[in-house]
């Protein structure tokens, strides 16, 4: 990582840091700021396996909610403190995505698609039916955490966890994906039959993919149960529309890049907040659908290049202006 | 008991072999899978209800007038949204699909409500045969279907535009040197796309009542039925609607109506895993 | 000292024999070129020593050791490495991270001392970019090592591909028609590197190739395969006057 690109991130550390209790924001936006810093743990867990594994998931929404229900067992019924929960869930997800992962050795495409697809149903509708583990219908309360005698319990302050464990998974994913495992991945992802050649063990390779990004996805999970307080099966983040919704997420921010999986969670998180306030109900559901077709058609490769793009735009704009003084000159 | 549900399974299976269909004669030819399809079908049933009771027109003119509304969202849909973008990245056009979904979607909540209504099956009553009561809108559910599909595949095989869509969905850029309008034949894909989904959407609507988010489930049905079949050929997704169909009424009459889905899901999971290009797909294995 | 035995070699596809009762040798440190006009089952050959394909019946020995029960991930940690006919380069990676990924079967990390970039991590990439960079050097490409694979011509992708293939120090490397679409000053220049990969690296190398004149010149010993059967085996001069070879030919290539 470059001086330039280490300061930027530094300076987005402290912005994020500073700004919420400097704007000392209404709790519902509070929560939606909490909100958006959770689904970019997801994003940043399935770009790994979209964007560098090249595998397909249509099932994130059901890791959260494996994520949200192991936590709030373990911290309800076992009384477990909630970072050991945290990790544990984070842990037990993982594992249940590399069972997931299992049937990827053999599907590619549309036929990994419907298989997490049946995956995210069949989550919803098990945890549904199955009230003593998730309170079905009633739900559960999921406790606020608490850490040597203090409680977490303002909005504000749950965002510092938030976005210390956002920053910490950022680093260890940096990390992973330029080194070795994740040269693995990207190999895989760009000629199976080359990483074959090469050493890589693809069936390994596409397991650990599975197990990782569920990994994130059980630690966001459990970070989402706390935040709400009260939850059913049947919460919107469990659904297949959200996993949709994931994946929205990193195709609008960027495919293969961990700042894009953090813009995308946050316009997808705040656009239909930002939109809410239109007379009509369903405005801000066309708009969204409006503004994702809008970036897909202009940002191909998502947000995260948009900048680039329009540096290159600039310095092309500048080039072809030089070549013209130089046909001027040589005339 | 057994017969009963073989009936009404392959009726509703029939119903997603249609949607199912509609979905690979788009992704055969483009390789785009239309998330929006659903939401297009929700969208026709809606105009077929409302001209129904808002306009006093009887159930087959409204029904007809729904397939012409149909065909006319497929092509704009097709014109102005995939079109422009038909070379990005498979992964770009179905976001744009999803995108789609949300639009449509939100404009038939803003143009008909949220309500539930209830839609009118083509017939009432019901039949005994051998013991068994068989709901006579389940049947004709089921003959039309065959009906249609009969007209699909001969058009497929036999028509001038179905030798083109079978050529391009071979290879676009032959098709394209053999002086097959391409184009068109997207036009044409997604226009009878458009009016398969709106066709299973008409015959689902009594059963499930109308609303704007009764298509969701449907479309989840229809791609997994094209995906046990196999998206590689034109009968693969019929299998698949059937079985599906088939399987998800036996699995809620005998095992459990809360997990019907997740049972049919399971076993095609276990299909998929022993043969992974769907039970009648074919590898296209890459060389080296 | 054989280096690689092929074994009476048999690949079937349906019925099919693509590589028929196949037998030959490849000594230590030589330069050995499999030839054989367009569908001999050159490439099959290939595909069953790196585990791609399951031999029909034969077997394969490589350095003393049975090789044909191994996974196609194997083979490398065995030291054989190959380059493929059509480049299966990885193309949303740099030219280095090309040559890295060669260097995945030897580099010692897991993903817990990654993610935490313990400094026996950060020690070992920088070995292997070291590495990494030396073999570019002698490919005389270094200056491509940040570009994208995809972004570059043809031939420096095959160079990239000869690059990746070469860090993992095999003892061992198959090259599949590395010449195919080269001018002739550029297959020069790749006649001069695999001499230097094997006088200077000591690597025994295993040649498919179309271009007569550069089998012709650097190879020891050649095997002309014809329907999948050996027709003839020996030095360049042996096998440019076989009836037997000349008459598979005819019609097709000529022979230099």
């Amino acid at each position: 990582m470059n001086a330039k690109k280490y300061i930027s991130w530094i300076v987005l550390i402290l912005i994020a840091t500073l700004i919420p209790p400097i704007l000392n924001l209404p709790g519902s936006l509070q929560y939606l700021l909490d909100l958006s810093l959770i689904y970019a743990i997801v994003a940043i867990g399935l770009n790994l396996l979209m964007g560098y594994a090249g595998q397909i998931s249509l099932g994130h929404g059901a890791f959260l909610a494996v994520g949200a229900y192991t936590s709030a067992y373990l911290t309800l019924t076992l009384h477990v403190p909630f970072f050991i929960a945290l990790i544990l869930s984070g842990l037990i997800t993982g594992i249940v995505g590399i069972l997931l992962g299992l049937p990827a050795l053999k599907l590619e495409g549309n036929y990994l698609a419907i298989a997490t697809l049946g995956f995210g149903v069949a989550v919803t509708q098990i945890f549904a039916i199955w009230t003593s583990f998730t309170g079905g219908f009633s739900g559960i309360k999921p406790l606020k955490p608490e850490l040597f005698g203090f409680k977490f319990n303002s909005y504000l302050s749950y965002y510092y966890i938030i976005l210390i464990l956002t920053i910490v998974l950022v680093i260890l994913t940096w990390n992973i994906i330029r080194t070795k495992v994740g040269r693995s991945l990207m190999a895989m992802r760009d000629s199976e039959i080359a990483a074959k050649a090469m050493g890589i063990n693809v069936s390994y390779y596409k397991t650990l993919a599975f197990g990782l990004s569920a990994f994130y996805t059980g630690i966001a999970g459990s970070l989402y149960a706390h935040l709400l307080g009260f939850m059913t099966p049947y919460d919107y983040a469990f659904s297949i529309g959200m996993s949709l919704n994931f994946l929205a997420m990193i195709v609008i921010g960027g495919i293969g890049t961990i700042s894009g999986s953090i813009i995308g969670a946050i316009i997808m998180t705040w656009l239909p907040q930002i939109t809410s306030n239109l007379p009509i109900k369903s405005l801000s559901q066309i708009i969204t659908g409006a503004i994702i077709i809008a970036v897909v058609i202009f940002y191909p490769n998502g947000i995260a290049y948009a900048g680039a793009r329009l540096k290159d735009k600039f310095e092309k704009l500048f080039a072809k202006h030089q070549e013209k003084i130089v046909v001027k000159i040589e005339k | 008991m057994l017969l009963q549900q073989l009936i009404s399974g392959f009726a509703t299976g029939g119903l997603y072999a249609l949607a199912a269909l509609g979905l690979v004669l788009i992704y055969k030819t483009s390789d785009v899978v239309n998330f929006a399809q659903g939401e297009m079908a929700m969208f026709s049933t809606f105009i077929a209800y409302t001209t129904m009771t808002s306009y006093g027109m009887s159930y087959w003119e409204a029904f007809i007038l729904a397939l012409l509304f149909a065909s006319v969202l497929g092509f704009i849909v097709e014109r102005f949204f995939i079109r422009p973008i038909q070379n990005a990245p498979v992964l770009s056009l179905l976001i744009v699909t999803l995108g789609l979904m949300m639009i449509v979607n939100g404009i038939a909540g803003w143009a008909f409500g949220f309500e539930t209504h209830s839609f009118p099956a083509i017939v009432g009553g019901e039949l005994k045969i051998f013991g068994a009561v068989i709901s006579k809108s389940n049947l004709l559910t089921l003959v039309i279907t065959v009906f249609i599909m009969g007209i699909l595949f001969y058009m497929l095989k036999y028509t001038l535009a179905g030798i083109a869509i079978r050529a391009t969905s071979e290879n676009p850029t032959i098709a394209r040197l053999m002086g097959i309008a391409v184009n068109h034949v997207y036009s044409i894909t997604w226009v009878v796309s458009s009016i398969l989904g709106a066709i299973a959407g008409m015959f689902i609507a009594p059963t499930t009542f109308l609303d704007v988010n009764m298509m969701s489930s449907v479309l989840l049905k229809a791609f997994t039925a094209a995906v046990l079949g196999g998206f590689t050929t034109f009968v693969g997704p019929v299998v698949g609607g059937l079985i599906l169909g088939v399987l998800e009424n036996i699995a809620s009459g005998y095992i459990s109506a809360q997990l019907s889905s997740t049972f049919a899901f399971a076993l095609i999971v276990i299909m998929l895993w022993i043969k992974p290009t769907g039970l009648v797909g074919q590898k296209v294995g890459k060389k080296v | 000292m054989e280096h690689l035995i092929v074994d009476n070699l048999t690949m079937e596809f349906g019925g099919l024999k693509a590589v028929d009762s196949l037998s030959f040798s490849v000594k230590k440190g030589e330069i050995y070129g499999l030839i054989g006009p367009n569908g001999a089952g050159k490439t099959t050959v290939f595909n069953c020593v790196s585990r791609f394909y399951n031999p029909t019946s034969g077997r394969i020995i490589f350095e003393g050791k049975e090789i044909t029960k191994l996974k196609p991930h194997e083979i490398i940690r065995a030291g054989i490495s190959r380059t493929f006919q059509n480049v299966e380069l990885f193309k949303h990676m740099t030219v280095l991270e090309n040559l890295l990924v060669g260097q995945v079967a030897f580099t010692r990390e897991n993903i817990l001392s990654a993610a935490f970039m313990l400094s026996s991590v950060r020690k070992e990439e920088r070995r292997i970019r070291e590495e990494a960079m030396e073999i570019l050097k002698i490919l005389n490409i270094e200056d491509k090592a940040h570009e994208y694979a995809s972004a570059q011509p043809y031939g420096i992708q095959k160079l990239v591909e000869i690059g990746r293939a070469l860090v993992s120090q095999p003892r061992l490397i198959m090259l599949d028609e590395p010449a195919a679409g080269m001018n002739h000053s550029e297959t020069d220049e790749l006649a001069e590197l695999i001499l230097k990969l094997r006088d200077e690296l000591g690597i025994t190398i295993l040649l498919v190739e179309h271009d007569m004149s550069l089998v012709m010149n650097i190879c020891e010993n050649i095997c002309v395969m014809n329907f999948g059967k050996k027709i003839c085996e020996g030095i360049p001069e042996k096998v440019k006057s076989d009836p037997a070879v000349i008459e598979a030919y005819l019609g097709g290539e000529e022979i230099a």
